[in-house]
C-alpha cells in the first residue's frame, strides 16, 4: 500500500521514485501545485475505487496523511 | 496535439500535458496570436453555477467572447459547441437560455462553415454517450471547477483526438461488403429473387435501412466493394433488379463474387484498386469467413457483425463513424469510386498487353503542370495528410502552412493526371525552398498512389529539375525521410539523376547539379505547362 501510493505520488508529481518518502510534505515538491493535487486525488478515487470526502482533500498535503486517510477509507469499505 | 486552450472551466484534466491554458474566461487575443502551438480550441461550456438568470448572462458573455475570437485570431481555431448539462428553475414556458446557447451554437456551426480557419466538434455527440447524472461530479466542481466527471477524462481525450483525425482524414478508405445475410436477408443460392429479405416489413426494412446508411458512406468517398460467395450471374441478378436494392453496381468499384477464399479476394480487391489492406474493413455475417481473413490478413479490420438483423443499422453506423469518419468531403473524395473502378478497368485492360512500354503509351497520359493557386490549398494541404507511399519527406501542412509558403515566395509546382480512363485531378506536388541564391531545397515530394508506376513520377521529376533549371537555379537538395510506409521511394532520387551526399538508416540527403543535369524523356507521358503565375 505505502509502495502504491509512492508510486502514483512520483508519477503525477512527475519526480524521481527517490524523491518520495514516508516524510514528504506539499510544500517540500515544487510540481505539488494545485492542480497536481487535484490529479493525485483523482488517481487515489481511481486507483482504490474510493470517493474522497472535501475535507479530506484539503488534509492530504503529505505523504503521512494520505497514508492516513487512505487507510482509514479502505477500512470503512472493509467494515 | 498543442493547442491553446480558452475555458471557463478547469478542463486540464482533459488535454494533453503540451497544452496551454487560458484564464477563465479571459480571451487574451495577443497572446494566443503570439503562441506557437497547433490550434486555439474554444471550449466554453454551459454554465454550471447560479440561477437561471446568472446563467443567461454568463452565456451572453460567452458569445461577446466567441465573436472576439473568432474575429481575431489568425490560428487555426477548434469550437466545441455548448450543451445544456444541468437543471436551472424557471418557467417552463421561457426559452430565452435555450435559445441563446442556440445562438452560441449557430456561431460555431456558421463559422466553421464560411472560414476554411474554423473547426467546429458536435461536443453534444460525445455527452449522449452517458446519462445526466454521470456527466458533472459536483464534488470536484465545487473543488477545482471541474466542467465535467473526471471518470470521462479518458474517454473525452480519444473523442477529441477522433474528432481531430477525421477533420485531418485519417481514416480507411474501403468497406468489403459480403452479400448473403450481410446486404439481405436468406441466401440467393437457396431463396432465389423472392426469397430474400430485403424491404418491406421486418427483418427487409432493417436490410434496407443498413444499405441506405452504406450509401451515404459511397456519397462521402467510401469505396465500396464486394466479396461474396454466390454463383456471380444470381447475385448480380438480384444488385440488378430486386426493387428494393439500395447499392446498385454503378456504386460497387470491385465485385469479387465467386468460390475463392475470402482472404485471397480481399488482397487482389487491394492490388487491383491499389491500397494497402490496412485500409479496409470486411463485413461478413459468417464467423468462419471473418476468422479466415482476421488470421490471414491482420491488417483488414473485421468487425464484429449483430446476430439479430434489427441492430444492423446502429452497427453499421458504429463502423462508420469509428473508421469512415470525415470532417469536410472535398471533390477528390466524391469522385473517388469512380476513379477507382477506372483504374480496376485499367488494370484488365493491362492484361491484354504483353509489352508494357506499348501500353503505357496506350493509356494517353497528360500530366498538366502548373504553379499552386489559392483554389488549389485544400487539395494541396490534404495532400500533404494522407499520402503515405510516394511522399519523400512525408511532411504534414495544414492550409493556412501552405498559404504561408505561398506568401513566403516558396514554389509549390501542382501535377494534375489524366489517361483514357479518367482525370485523376490534382494528385502530383512539389514543394521547393530556396536555400540560396542560385541553390533550392526540395522540401516536399509526393504523388497519389493512384497515378504512379507508370512513368509519370519520372516525368514529374523531371519536369520539375527542368523548370527550376530554366528559373537559374544550379544547385538542388532533396531528401529522403523512411517512414514505415515509403519503402517503395527508397531509392527514386538516385534514379532520377540525385547524388546521396549523406545517409544513414532514416534519411538520405542528395544533390543535384542542373548543368550537368541530362536525361531523355520516353515520350510515354504527355506535359502540358500552365503558365499562369502563383497567387499571392
Amino acid at each position: 500500500m505505502k509502495d502504491r501510493i509512492i508510486e502514483i505520488m512520483a508519477e503525477v508529481l512527475k519526480i524521481d521514485i527517490c524523491g518520495i518518502n514516508e516524510t514528504t510534505v506539499q510544500t517540500d515538491v515544487l510540481n505539488w501545485d494545485s492542480l497536481a493535487h487535484l490529479n493525485l486525488m483523482l488517481k487515489f478515487e481511481d486507483e482504490f475505487n474510493i470517493s474522497l470526502e472535501p475535507e479530506d482533500i484539503g488534509r492530504m498535503t503529505s505523504f503521512k496523511m494520505i497514508y492516513e486517510i487512505l487507510q482509514s477509507y479502505i477500512d470503512k469499505e472493509a467494515n | 496535439m498543442k493547442y491553446y486552450v480558452l475555458r471557463n472551466y478547469t478542463v486540464e484534466n482533459l488535454f494533453d500535458d503540451s497544452c496551454s491554458f487560458s484564464i477563465y474566461n479571459a480571451l487574451n487575443i495577443e497572446k494566443i496570436n503570439k503562441w506557437d502551438g497547433e490550434a486555439v480550441v474554444c471550449f466554453l461550456m454551459y454554465p454550471l453555477t447560479g440561477n437561471y438568470n446568472d446563467k443567461i448572462s454568463a452565456v451572453e458573455a460567452n458569445i461577446e467572447t466567441l465573436k472576439m475570437l473568432i474575429d481575431n485570431c489568425t490560428k487555426r481555431i477548434i469550437l466545441l459547441t455548448m450543451h445544456p448539462i444541468s437543471k436551472s428553475y424557471h418557467p417552463t414556458s421561457d426559452f430565452k437560455l435555450s435559445k441563446l446557447v442556440n445562438e452560441y451554437n449557430e456561431i460555431c456551426w456558421n463559422s466553421s462553415s464560411t472560414n476554411n480557419n474554423v473547426i467546429c466538434f458536435d461536443y453534444s455527440s460525445f455527452l449522449r454517450q452517458y446519462p445526466d447524472c454521470l456527466l458533472i461530479d459536483w464534488k470536484h466542481f465545487y473543488l477545482s471547477q471541474l466542467g465535467l466527471n473526471p471518470k470521462l477524462a479518458g474517454d473525452f481525450k480519444d473523442w477529441f483526438s477522433a474528432q481531430y483525425n477525421s477533420f485531418l482524414s485519417v481514416r480507411k478508405k474501403c468497406l468489403v461488403l459480403d452479400l448473403d445475410n450481410t446486404l439481405w436477408g436468406g441466401v440467393v443460392g437457396e431463396d432465389g429473387m423472392e426469397g430474400i429479405k430485403l424491404g418491406g416489413s421486418y427483418p427487409g426494412n432493417a436490410y434496407e435501412d443498413m444499405q441506405r446508411r452504406i450509401y451515404a458512406a459511397y456519397e462521402n468517398g467510401v469505396i465500396l466493394s464486394l466479396c461474396s460467395k454466390n454463383n456471380e450471374i444470381d447475385a448480380l441478378q438480384i444488385i440488378e433488379n430486386h426493387p428494393n436494392m439500395v447499392l446498385k453496381n454503378e456504386h460497387i468499384a470491385i465485385n469479387r463474387i465467386n468460390w475463392n477464399n475470402k482472404a485471397e479476394n480481399i488482397q487482389d480487391i487491394a492490388y487491383t484498386l491499389n491500397i494497402g489492406l490496412d485500409s479496409i474493413v470486411f463485413i461478413d455475417d459468417n464467423p468462419s469467413e471473418r476468422e479466415i481473413v482476421k488470421s490471414l490478413l491482420p491488417d483488414v479490420v473485421v468487425p464484429d457483425f449483430p446476430d439479430k438483423p434489427y441492430l444492423l443499422p446502429s452497427f453499421i453506423e458504429e463502423v462508420l463513424s469509428k473508421y469512415f469518419s470525415i470532417y469536410a468531403v472535398t471533390k477528390e473524395d466524391i469522385n473517388k469510386t469512380l476513379q477507382y473502378r477506372q483504374n480496376a478497368e485499367r488494370e484488365e485492360f493491362k492484361n491484354r498487353f504483353t509489352d508494357y512500354h506499348q501500353y503505357l503509351k496506350e493509356l494517353n497520359m497528360l500530366v498538366e503542370m502548373s504553379l499552386a493557386k489559392s483554389f488549389d490549398i485544400p487539395r494541396i494541404s490534404q495532400l500533404t495528410q494522407k499520402t503515405n507511399q510516394f511522399n519523400l519527406t512525408t511532411r504534414r501542412y495544414s492550409e493556412d502552412d501552405i498559404r504561408n509558403m505561398i506568401n513566403n515566395k516558396d514554389i509549390i509546382l501542382c501535377a494534375r493526371v489524366k489517361d483514357k480512363f479518367g482525370d485523376y485531378g490534382l494528385t502530383g506536388l512539389c514543394i521547393v525552398k530556396h536555400n540560396g541564391v542560385d541553390s533550392v531545397d526540395i522540401d516536399t515530394l509526393l504523388m497519389s498512389c493512384r497515378v504512379i508506376g507508370r512513368e509519370v513520377e519520372n516525368e514529374f521529376i523531371r519536369q520539375i529539375i527542368q523548370y527550376l533549371s530554366k528559373l537559374g537555379y544550379q544547385h538542388i537538395t532533396s531528401s529522403y525521410f523512411k517512414t514505415n510506409k515509403n519503402s517503395l521511394v527508397e531509392s527514386f532520387y538516385e534514379n532520377n539523376g540525385f547524388y546521396v551526399i549523406e545517409q544513414n538508416v532514416n534519411y538520405k540527403n542528395y544533390e543535384l547539379f542542373t548543368n550537368v543535369y541530362n536525361t531523355v524523356s520516353n515520350n510515354i507521358v504527355e506535359v502540358i505547362w500552365n503558365n499562369e503565375r502563383q497567387d499571392n
